[in-house]
C-alpha cells in the first residue's frame, strides 16, 4: 500500500475539480461509504499481522482526515461564488491613490530619457563646489562682469580652513561638465540634472534654489550643425509636436560660438498668444560649441576634439508645460499642488 | 543699451523700418529687449552681452548695422583740429601759457593711459534741445553744456569721460594712483571711504575722483566754472569692476570700463568734447596733453577655413568671411592672418574670428545634424538607478515626492552671504524640511499627509544623497513599507537597533517619531550615498513546497515592556525547520487585559519541505514554541 503515491493522485484529482459534482466524485471514490478507497483500506487493516495493525491504522487514519480538510477547503472555495452580495455597480471604489512625481522630477526625467535613448550617461556632482570647477575652468575671468549674471552664495566649511570664499553654491550645472572631463578622456556624452543657487530673493518669479539641466558633448567631429540637429530632436520630443526653433548669436564666456535657442510657442503654434506675449516664440536655452579653452582646461586637446554643451531651467519648462504661475509652488509641497501630478512616471 | 533709430541713422544708412532692425540686430547677437516710440522717433532697447563693450556706443551698432545691410557707416564725427601733445612716459606735462596741466601715471597697471586736456572761457549753461533730446533718448539726463558734451561722446564713441573744474585742482596736476586711505565726497552727494586697491583721481594734493566710477563733488563743473579739465582715460578693468562692486555703485562709465574701453579712442574722445565745448560752450580748447605709458599694440590671428567648417559643419565662401572680417574693423595682415581693432576686445583667439563669421553667416542658416553614433558607454552615476527606483516603489506604496530647500536654521556649512535670515546654514538632513511641510499640509486642513525627497545633506565632510520621508500614519505602517522596500531593490532586508535602521551591520538610517497638530508622524532618513555601496542580492529560483502548510494562532498575555525583537530571538533561537514564517497579527491593549501588560497574537505556519505533517506533529511543534515563550516571557497563553 502506497500511500504517497495515492496521496498524489488526490491532490491531482482535486486539482481537476470544477463543480460541486466533481467534488462529491472525487468524495465517493476516496473516503465514499460504498466505494471508497480509504473505506476499503480501513476495512482491510484488521486482516494485517497484529504488530503492524496500530502504525498502519495511524497513517491511514491521518491521510483520511488530510483527504476530508482538503475536501472541506476545496468545497468551501466552490461554494463561494454564492456569497457575492453585489446589489449596486454604480458603489464607489476604496479610495486608492499612487504618489505623485513631483512635477520637476517630471520633467527631468522626460528630458534624460530622451538623451538617454541617444546614449547620454546621467552624470551628477556636488552641490558645493570650489571658484576653479564653477567659474575660472569654464572660462570666467575673474572680475569679469560675466560673474554679475550669476550671483553666488559663498560657503564656510569648517575644514575649509583661512581661505574662505573658495567654496559656493554652485550657479549653474555646468561644473559637473568639467569634473566629468577631468575624470573621462573623449568621447563625453553626458547629462547633468541637478540643483543651483543662486542670490536671489523669493518671489513669483524668482527662487534662489532651482533646477537645471545641462547637456554636454565631445568627439572628434562635433560641429555647430549637430548641436542644432540635437536641439531639433530634442525639443521636438520634449513638446511632443513639431516645433520651430530660432538660433540667437549670444555670449557665454564658456562656449564659443554661443545660441540662445527660442521654440515657436506651443499653446499658439507661433501665431502670437499670452504665453510668448505674442512673439510667437518662446525663449528655452541657452547652448553653443564648448569654448576651446574650456577643452584646454580640462587636459583635452582642442584641436583633435571639439563639442557643444546646452542648459536649461527645469522649473521654466515645467513652468510652460502645465501653466504654473507661481515658481514658489514648486517647494512648498502643498498636497494640492502636488495631488495634480499623480501619474505613473 | 538704448539708441535712437533716428539717430543711427545719422551714422549708417538703414534700409528698413525700426521693428525690421530690431529684429536683424538680434539675429547677429545684439538682442532686441523692447522698443518706445516717441516724436516720430523710435527708440530700441538692446541688451548688449558683456563680451561687446564696443557696441555701447553708436560707432559700435552703426559698424554692425553696416555689415548688415551692406552699407557704409560714417564713423568718424567732426573732431577739434588740435594739437595733441604725447607722452610715452607715465609721465607728461605742458606749461606754455595760461593753463599748465601736469599728469603722472603713478600707478600705470591700473590706468596705462590719460588724455587731459583744458577748455577756457566756458560758458556752463543749459543744452540745446538737440543735445537734450539725443541723450534722453539714451536715458541719460541733461546736467549742463559741460557734461552733456561728455556724455554724448560716451554715447557716440563709448568712451566715458570726466569734467572738472581747472580751477579748482590743486597746482594743475593730475595724478592717478592707489587710494590710500582717504574720504571724498563724491557727485551724487556721498562721502565714501576710498582705499587700496581702488583707482583715484588725485590732484596735488588729494583724491578728486574715482577713476572710471565717478567724480567728486568739489571739483565738479558748476555754472561758475570757466576753465574746464577733460578726462578720457582708459581703466584696467577688472580693477574698475572691484572699485564699483566694493562702493555698491554703478555708474554708465564703471558699466563700460569693466568691460572694455578701446584703448585707442581717448585722444579723440578729447577732440570730439573739445569741439562740442567751443561749439556749444564758447569754449577754446588748449591742446590735448597724452600720456600713454603703455602703447596699444594690435594682435594678430591665425584663422584657417578648414577650421571654420570643422566647428560650424558648413562650408562657407573665403570671399563672404574675407567680407565680413573688413566690415568689422578686422585688418588683413596675411593669408590666414587678421589684425584685431582695438575696439573689440572680445576678440584674441581664432574661435572668436569664427564666431564673428557664424554670427554674420546667420545661424539659423546652418543645417541640423546628429552626432555619429556613440563610441564609448559611459554608466549613469552611482545612485541615478537606485534613486529611481526608490522613487518608484514609494509612488506606488501612495508616498507624494517632495522638493525642500536646502537650507535650514542648523549645519556644519554656513553660507556666508545669506539672503534671509532662516537659511544661513545648509541642511544636514532631508527630515526637517519635510516636517514643514507635513505640518504645512495638515495646516491647511489635509487629513493625512505622505511625503518623500531625494536630495543632497551637506556635512563637514562632504555632501550625500539621501531618502527623506516623513508621513502622517502609524511607526508599523512606515517600517512595513521600508522592510519591503530594501528587497525591492535588491538588498537584504532591514534590521533596527533602537532608532537605526541597518543592512547587515552597516548603519543606513535612522527613524524618528514626532506629534503635529495632534497627529502622529513618522519620519526616517536613509543614506542612498551608503546603501548604494552594498552588495545586492540576485534573484535564485526556490522550488515550490508540494506539500500542504498548516497555519496556527497563537495569543500570548506578556509584560508590555517586552521589545518586540526579544520574541523574534526567541523564534529564531528555536530554530525549527518546519516553522515556516510567523507573523503578528494582532497586538492588543485594554479590555480584560491586565494593564501593563499585552496580548500579542502570532499565526505560525508549519510545513515540511519532504512531506505532509500529521496534526500529532503540528501540534507538537505549536506546543514547543509556546512552551519556549510562556517559559522566557512568563507569558500566559490566552484561551
Amino acid at each position: 500500500m502506497d500511500l504517497e503515491k495515492l496521496r498524489k493522485q488526490f491532490v491531482a484529482r482535486l486539482e481537476s475539480v470544477r463543480t460541486p459534482g466533481d467534488l462529491e466524485e472525487v468524495r465517493n471514490d476516496y473516503v465514499g461509504r460504498k466505494r471508497g478507497i480509504l473505506t476499503a483500506l480501513l476495512k482491510d487493516i484488521p486482516k494485517l499481522p497484529a504488530e503492524e495493525r496500530g502504525e498502519a491504522g495511524k497513517r491511514v487514519n491521518d491521510f483520511k482526515q488530510f483527504v476530508e480538510t482538503e475536501l472541506e477547503s476545496r468545497k468551501n472555495l466552490l461554494e463561494q461564488p454564492a456569497k457575492l452580495e453585489l446589489t449596486d455597480w454604480s458603489l464607489p471604489g476604496k479610495e486608492y491613490h499612487p504618489g505623485a512625481p513631483h512635477p520637476l522630477t517630471i520633467v527631468r526625467r522626460k528630458i534624460e530619457d530622451i538623451f538617454r535613448e541617444m546614449g547620454y550617461a546621467v552624470a551628477d556632482g556636488p552641490e558645493i563646489e570650489t571658484d576653479f570647477h564653477n567659474f575660472t575652468a569654464l572660462n570666467f575671468p575673474p572680475d569679469h562682469p560675466a560673474r554679475d549674471t550669476q550671483d553666488t552664495f559663498f560657503v564656510d566649511r569648517p575644514e575649509d580652513g583661512p581661505e574662505k570664499r573658495n567654496c559656493l553654491l554652485r550657479t549653474h550645472t555646468s561644473p559637473v561638465q568639467i569634473r566629468n572631463m577631468l575624470q573621462h578622456k573623449p568621447p563625453v556624452r553626458i547629462l547633468c540634472p541637478g540643483r543651483v543657487y543662486r542670490k536671489d530673493e523669493m518671489d513669483a518669479t524668482h527662487s534662489p534654489i532651482f533646477h537645471q539641466i545641462e547637456c554636454l558633448a565631445v568627439d572628434e567631429g562635433i560641429t555647430f550643425a549637430d548641436l542644432k540637429g540635437t536641439l531639433l530632436h530634442f525639443l521636438r520630443r520634449l513638446f511632443e509636436s513639431d516645433v520651430r526653433l530660432s538660433f540667437r548669436p549670444t555670449f557665454f564666456p564658456f562656449t564659443e560660438p554661443s545660441a540662445d535657442v527660442s521654440v515657436s510657442c506651443v499653446f499658439c503654434d507661433g501665431k502670437g498668444c499670452s504665453v510668448c506675449k505674442n512673439t510667437g516664440w518662446i525663449e528655452i536655452l541657452g547652448s553653443g560649441m564648448v569654448h576651446p579653452a574650456v577643452l584646454e582646461n580640462v587636459g583635452y586637446d582642442s584641436e583633435k576634439y571639439t563639442g557643444f554643451a546646452f542648459g536649461l531651467g527645469i522649473e521654466r519648462i515645467a513652468i510652460l508645460m502645465y501653466g504654473i504661475p507661481d515658481i514658489r509652488l514648486f517647494f512648498q509641497n502643498d498636497l494640492r499642488f502636488l495631488s495634480q501630478f499623480r501619474i505613473v512616471l | 543699451m538704448k539708441i535712437s533709430y533716428e539717430w543711427l541713422k545719422e551714422w549708417v544708412d538703414i534700409p528698413v523700418d525700426a521693428n525690421s532692425l530690431a529684429a536683424e540686430l538680434t539675429m547677429i547677437g545684439l538682442q532686441f529687449a523692447g522698443m518706445e516710440t516717441a516724436d516720430g522717433d523710435s527708440i530700441l532697447d538692446l541688451e548688449i552681452t558683456v563680451n561687446r563693450p564696443d557696441c555701447l556706443s553708436l560707432r559700435g551698432l552703426a559698424r554692425e548695422t553696416g555689415v548688415l545691410f551692406g552699407t557704409e557707416p560714417r564713423l568718424q564725427p567732426e573732431l577739434l583740429d588740435v594739437e595733441v601733445i604725447r607722452s610715452k612716459n607715465t609721465e607728461g606735462s605742458y606749461s606754455s601759457g595760461e593753463f599748465p596741466l601736469r599728469i603722472a601715471l603713478e600707478d600705470p597697471d591700473l590706468c596705462p593711459r590719460y588724455c587731459g586736456q583744458v577748455v577756457s572761457n566756458v560758458t556752463v549753461g543749459a543744452s540745446p534741445e538737440w543735445l537734450v533730446r539725443k541723450l534722453e533718448s539714451a536715458g541719460i539726463r541733461s546736467i549742463n553744456n559741460v557734461v552733456d558734451a561728455t556724455n554724448l561722446v560716451m554715447l557716440e564713441l563709448g568712451q566715458a569721460m570726466h569734467a572738472f573744474d581747472y580751477r579748482k585742482l590743486s597746482q594743475a596736476t593730475i595724478r592717478v594712483r592707489r587710494a590710500r586711505e582717504e574720504k571724498l565726497l563724491m557727485i551724487d552727494d556721498r562721502e565714501r571711504m576710498l582705499r587700496a586697491p581702488m583707482l583715484v583721481i588725485a590732484d596735488a594734493d588729494r583724491a578728486v575722483a574715482v577713476g572710471g566710477v565717478m567724480g567728486g563733488k568739489e571739483t565738479e563743473v558748476t555754472d561758475q566754472t570757466t576753465v574746464v579739465l577733460l578726462e578720457a582715460a582708459y581703466f584696467q578693468p577688472a580693477s574698475v569692476r572691484v572699485t564699483a562692486r566694493t562702493l555698491e555703485m554703478s555708474t554708465d562709465a564703471s558699466f563700460r570700463f569693466e568691460r572694455g574701453a578701446d584703448p585707442e579712442i581717448q585722444a579723440t574722445a578729447c577732440r570730439r568734447a573739445a569741439l562740442l565745448l567751443e561749439q556749444l560752450a564758447g569754449g577754446k580748447a588748449q591742446p590735448v596733453l597724452d600720456v600713454n605709458a603703455l602703447p596699444f599694440s594690435p594682435i594678430k590671428i591665425g584663422m584657417r577655413p578648414e577650421r571654420v567648417e570643422r566647428i560650424l559643419g558648413v562650408k562657407i565662401s573665403p570671399e563672404f568671411m574675407e567680407r565680413t572680417l573688413v566690415a568689422l574693423g578686422f585688418r588683413k595682415s596675411s593669408a590666414n592672418a587678421w589684425t584685431v581693432p582695438s575696439f573689440r576686445v572680445d576678440v584674441f583667439q581664432e574661435i572668436d574670428l569664427i564666431e564673428e563669421i557664424a554670427r554674420h553667416y546667420g545661424y539659423n542658416r546652418f543645417p541640423d545634424t546628429l552626432p555619429k553614433a556613440e563610441k564609448k558607454y559611459q554608466p549613469d552615476y552611482s545612485t541615478y538607478e537606485l534613486e529611481q527606483n526608490v522613487s518608484q516603489y514609494l509612488r506606488g506604496t501612495g508616498i507624494d515626492e517632495a522638493y525642500t530647500f536646502s537650507f535650514g536654521t542648523e549645519g556644519e556649512v554656513q553660507i556666508l552671504n545669506p539672503v534671509s535670515e532662516t537659511g544661513t546654514k545648509l541642511r544636514t538632513s532631508l527630515v526637517p524640511g519635510l516636517l514643514e511641510s507635513v505640518e504645512y499640509n495638515l495646516r491647511h486642513r489635509n487629513r493625512e499627509a505622505r511625503l518623500f525627497e531625494i536630495g543632497h545633506i551637506f556635512l563637514a565632510a562632504g555632501e550625500k544623497t539621501m531618502l527623506g520621508l516623513a508621513m502622517t500614519g502609524e511607526y508599523r505602517e512606515l517600517k512595513g513599507i521600508l522592510e519591503s522596500m530594501f528587497p525591492a531593490l535588491g538588498y537584504a532586508g532591514p534590521s533596527w537597533s533602537q532608532a537605526t535602521l541597518l543592512i547587515g551591520d552597516r548603519q543606513i538610517g535612522t527613524m524618528q517619531q514626532l506629534a503635529i497638530s495632534g497627529h502622529e508622524v513618522q519620519a526616517c532618513e536613509i543614506s542612498l550615498t551608503d546603501l548604494v555601496e552594498l552588495p545586492k542580492s540576485k534573484i535564485r529560483y526556490q522550488a515550490i513546497i508540494p506539500f500542504p502548510f498548516v497555519e496556527r494562532d497563537a495569543s500570548f498575555v506578556l509584560d508590555a515592556s517586552i521589545p518586540y525583537f526579544e520574541l523574534q530571538q526567541v523564534f529564531a533561537e528555536i530554530k525549527m525547520r518546519e516553522l515556516r514564517s510567523y507573523q503578528l497579527v494582532d497586538r492588543y491593549q485594554g479590555g480584560n487585559i491586565p494593564p501593563e501588560k499585552v496580548s500579542l497574537t502570532f499565526r505560525f505556519i508549519f510545513q515540511s519541505e519532504t512531506r505532509t505533517l500529521t496534526s500529532e506533529e503540528v501540534e507538537a511543534l505549536y506546543d514547543q514554541i509556546v512552551a519556549k515563550v510562556t517559559a522566557r516571557f512568563g507569558a500566559e497563553l490566552r484561551k
